[in-house]
């Protein structure tokens, strides 16, 4: 088992008032799974990926990985996870702009100490991703489409063993979001498992384990 | 395909090209701020390394002059400016006598002429060797020896003839030794023994210049050199002297220094009022400059977050960024200012008429590395409060922000 999240709840205050975005949500992923959460917006999907990525502290509940706690994690140790464990695509724009394609790809590589020829290792990701011809070109010069991709082979780059993907294809058409559901299926059939949350039916694989979200509540497969 | 490692300084040289008006006006503020500094630095020192020379070579407490010449003896003195002035060598004695006066000394003024006759226009000043307490003791620190007849000690800015004489009244002579720069007027001029300057006065009359109506420099002196007595006043004891001599001025040596150092003190206050006014106004700017531009970048550092970057590291990425813009600014400006202070303090020390002589290499280095590092840590002072905003921002809300 990669992650497993047990009675995780999360409440945030807004004024006086207080709401849980996430409530006793139950949830294992294992290698290679391929995992789906859909709901509408506001439903706590991406809390609920938020706190698995350690960015955010559970109110209470456990996420494990690997028989470890991730909660009681502090921001160093939080950090290496995140960088090692976890490969994250963040919702919308998320590459930086002063850096080129190839770049871009490369950087979580350095915020620890390694080995290994990364340049080589990113021009794969950028070959598995289907864009290795636009390592050079700056976020600027891309589409909506690939710059996704882009996100998604710097989320591999330190061989995670989860892949998150916040509303991966929020902004594409439907031609790019099967070709994105396409590359999502191929991560997870390669061993590394994929949680995706999204509002869009359309981004749904048929082979995904698909959950639901509604009011921070995570109901099994839908 | 090799790549450079994406290290803090990388990421951060890449983040300022992006932006290069941004950097560029940055760097500009630190490049004005580190001039400022180095060259105020390098100027203040000079002014008080040239007062302190200036204080030791006078050697003398009080200085008497013919009535009216007081402020002759003091260009003299101060630029070296030529002039000659007389008395009778009567009142030698006469200061000797009044109480509370340890030592006399007179000394005659010449000056050569900018003809064919003598190599240039200089202040000659001729000392008597049995009584002399102020120029003898630099001439054994130079020279090492007693000046001969006939041979002449240099100020530093004489410029002496290829076979190292002087051609004064028709008559060249040898030049044993020249002094270290003093950043007075004694630098423009040359020092002999009274025999030499009888000679020199005998070969002047040749040359039909009569400074005198009497008939050689024993005849006349031009200022008695006066040491005052351990426990006395040097103004009590000029007044005296000024009140039992008619016809002749005093000028103490130290209300003359004070006067100089008075106007200098002000000088040197203002550069360094504008020094300190200069940083911290840096260091504002700097501050709130930082503090917009992280405001803009908060999503690429919660992407970073996300990426793994811990806290410390966007603290790093922050502070080396505003590093880099110190180091480059302080850099060019402090170039800048060895550029156009160090070879024109000659030029400088004339423009201020004061007392102005650079210390040497050593103490100028020492004052530029530490202008430098003032400049330096301009930046990151500026960027603690953005790094640390930065750093404590929660990276799930700012994603969020725009949404």
């Amino acid at each position: 088992m990669v992650v497993r999240v047990s009675q995780l709840t999360k409440e945030f205050k807004r004024g006086n008032t207080s709401f849980f975005a996430v409530k006793n949500a139950g949830l294992s992923v294992y290698p290679g799974d391929f995992v789906s959460i859909i709901g509408r917006s506001g439903s706590g999907k991406t809390t609920l990926l938020n706190l698995i990525a350690g960015l955010l502290k559970p109110t209470s509940g456990s996420i494990e990985i690997g028989g470890k706690d991730i909660a009681s994690f502090n921001d160093a140790e939080a950090s290496r996870y995140r960088n090692a464990i976890i490969g994250y695509v963040p919702q919308g724009q998320s590459l930086l702009a002063n850096l080129t394609v190839l770049d871009n790809v490369r950087l979580p590589f350095y915020f620890f100490r390694r080995e290994g020829d990364v340049t080589k290792k990113a021009m794969t990701l950028l070959e598995q991703v289907g864009i290795p011809h636009l390592a050079h070109m700056y976020p600027r010069q891309l589409s909506g489409g690939e710059m996704r991709r882009v996100a998604i082979a710097r989320a591999l780059i330190n061989d995670p063993a989860v892949l998150l993907a916040d509303e991966p294809t929020s902004d594409l058409d439907v031609q790019t979001t099967a070709e994105m559901m396409k590359l999502f299926r191929e991560i997870s059939m390669n061993g590394t498992a994929v949680l995706m949350v999204t509002h869009d039916l359309e981004a749904i694989h048929e082979e995904a384990r698909i959950f639901r979200m509604e009011a921070g509540v995570l109901t099994g497969q839908a | 395909m090799k790549q450079t490692p994406l290290t803090n300084g990388r990421l951060s040289f890449y983040s300022l090209k992006r932006r290069p008006f941004r950097a560029a006006c940055l760097i500009l503020i630190v490049t004005i701020l580190a001039f400022t500094l180095s060259g105020g630095s390098v100027l203040t020192a000079s002014l008080e390394n040239g007062m302190n020379s200036m204080s030791q070579r006078l050697g003398a407490d009080l200085m008497v002059v013919p009535e009216g010449y007081k402020a002759d003896m003091e260009e003299v003195l101060l630029k070296g400016d030529p002039c000659h002035f007389y008395f009778s060598p009567t009142i030698t004695q006469q200061v000797a006598q009044i109480e509370g006066v340890a030592q006399v000394t007179a000394q005659f003024f010449l000056t050569s002429l900018s003809e064919s006759c003598c190599s240039a226009q200089v202040q000659l000043i001729g000392f008597d060797p049995e009584t002399d307490f102020v120029i003898q003791p630099w001439i054994a620190r130079t020279y090492g020896s007693v000046v001969e007849n006939g041979v002449l000690i240099a100020g530093s800015d004489i410029v002496l003839e290829s076979d190292h004489t002087l051609r004064l009244f028709n008559c060249s002579y040898p030049v044993a030794a020249q002094f270290e720069k003093t950043a007075t007027g004694l630098d423009s001029s040359v020092f002999m023994n009274m025999d030499t300057m009888k000679s020199l006065f005998v070969s002047a009359r040749k040359a039909g210049i009569n400074f005198l109506a009497a008939d050689e420099p024993g005849g006349s002196v031009s200022s008695i050199l006066v040491k005052v007595k351990k426990g006395h006043d040097p103004e009590t004891v000029a007044g005296l002297i000024k009140s039992r001599i008619p016809h002749i001025d005093v000028i103490v040596s130290k209300s003359m220094i004070t006067g100089i150092a008075d106007n200098l003190g002000s000088l040197v206050g203002y550069i360094r009022v504008l020094s300190i006014l200069l940083w911290v106004i840096a260091v504002l700017v700097l501050t709130a400059v930082f503090s917009f531009t992280i405001n803009e970048r908060k999503k690429e550092f919660a992407v970073l977050r996300i990426l793994g970057a811990t806290r410390k590291r966007l603290v790093r990425l922050v502070l080396t960024e505003s590093l880099l813009l110190s180091v480059m600014g302080g850099i060019a400006g402090t170039a800048a200012a060895a550029v156009l202070v160090l070879p024109f303090s000659a030029y400088i020390g004339e423009r201020l008429q004061l007392p102005y002589l650079q210390p040497d290499a050593g103490v100028v280095l020492g004052i530029l590395a530490l202008s430098l590092l003032l400049s330096f840590v301009v930046g990151p002072l500026a960027s603690i409060y953005a790094a640390v905003r930065i750093s404590r921002a929660e990276t799930y809300l700012t994603m969020r922000e725009g949404e």
